[in-house]
């Protein structure tokens, strides 16, 4: 046993001089209290969610930038390409004109 | 060296253990998890601290023990209650504060009024009871360096996963008020005990996780 009897009388006894003015006061100030204690764990309900939104948003921004970034790459590839096939073909027909020459 | 010691756990992330060890405890603020107003929040058995570790700290659920090793940490509080004050209101002679106020507040209120005060729970009355003590200048609950209670099931839906109610399982807090109370705190070392807690807590909130 913790609880010490003598001091709990004690306290039971001053419990029993509250008024109801000083009791209605403690109660309009909790209910107060409690209504912000309310509000304060709705807002960090709201700022975890927004929190999680954010990542979400992030991430699909970073995958859509990504998946940009590579259509870029992927349209830098073929117009190498098509300049190289062009390089290639004007490289055949200045081959075929020097045969010609020779 | 015949000190009286009350010992608590407090489950916390692993980068937090020794900012604690070394700077002390933060106070949690006044809110629904920390029901007994502002202060250091333990428990009193092991099993609710790694059970915390598990849903509290790391907030998802943990298959592996390894994984509970590296990501978390148990706090072991020792708490002087030799030279402190403390009140256990599971404990009839400290619920008698509680079933005092709420008697005067029946007799002065609607049974409306009454049943939503009841609703708003243990934290709504200790802020009455902190009012009171204000405006009358009489210490009625923090004359006490410690506060403990049995956390009430209702409180939330997070249960305490033990299956079935055949002898209840009541989970105990302690709330520290004054950390002048605390002697030690030093960290808890994982071993086969602990993973057998782990293996139980598992098993448990497999059969009835709710």
């Amino acid at each position: 046993m913790i609880n010490n009897p003598k001091d709990i009388a004690e306290i039971l006894e001053e419990l029993d001089k509250i008024t109801f003015e000083q009791l209605d006061k403690a109660i309009k100030n909790a209910d107060k209290e409690y209504e912000q204690m309310q509000y304060d764990y709705q807002e960090e309900i709201y700022n975890i969610q927004s929190a999680i939104t954010t990542i979400e948003t992030n991430s699909y921004n970073t995958i859509e930038s990504q998946q940009i970034e590579v259509s870029e790459i992927s349209d830098m590839i073929s117009v190498k390409e098509n300049f190289i096939s062009e390089e290639e073909g004007e490289n055949k027909i200045w081959m075929k004109e020097l045969v010609l020459v020779a | 060296m015949n000190e009286k010691t009350l010992e608590g756990y407090h489950a916390t992330s692993k980068e937090n253990i020794q900012t604690i060890i070394k700077n002390g405890f933060i106070e949690s603020k006044a809110n629904r998890g920390h029901w007994l107003g502002k202060g250091i929040y333990l428990f009193e058995n092991l099993y609710y601290a790694i059970e915390w570790e598990i849903i509290g700290v790391i907030k998802h659920n943990i298959t592996n023990y390894d994984e509970i090793k590296q990501k978390c940490g148990i706090l072991i509080v020792d708490l002087d209650i030799d030279n402190y004050n403390i009140i256990d209101f599971s404990e009839p002679q400290g619920y008698a504060i509680f079933e005092r106020l709420l008697q005067l507040i029946k007799a002065n209120y609607s049974k409306e009024k009454y049943e939503d005060i009841l609703n708003k729970g243990y934290t709504y009355i200790i802020k009455v009871l902190e009012d009171l003590e204000k405006q009358n200048n009489v210490k009625y609950i923090s004359r006490y360096d410690i506060i403990c209670a049995v956390y009430p099931k209702y409180f939330t839906k997070q249960k305490t996963h033990l299956p079935g109610d055949f002898i209840p399982c009541v989970q105990k807090q302690i709330c520290i008020k004054n950390r002048k109370a605390i002697k030690n705190v030093y960290e808890l070392e994982h071993s086969d005990m602990t993973k057998g807690i782990f293996d139980l807590i598992k098993n448990n909130r497999g059969e009835k996780n709710d």
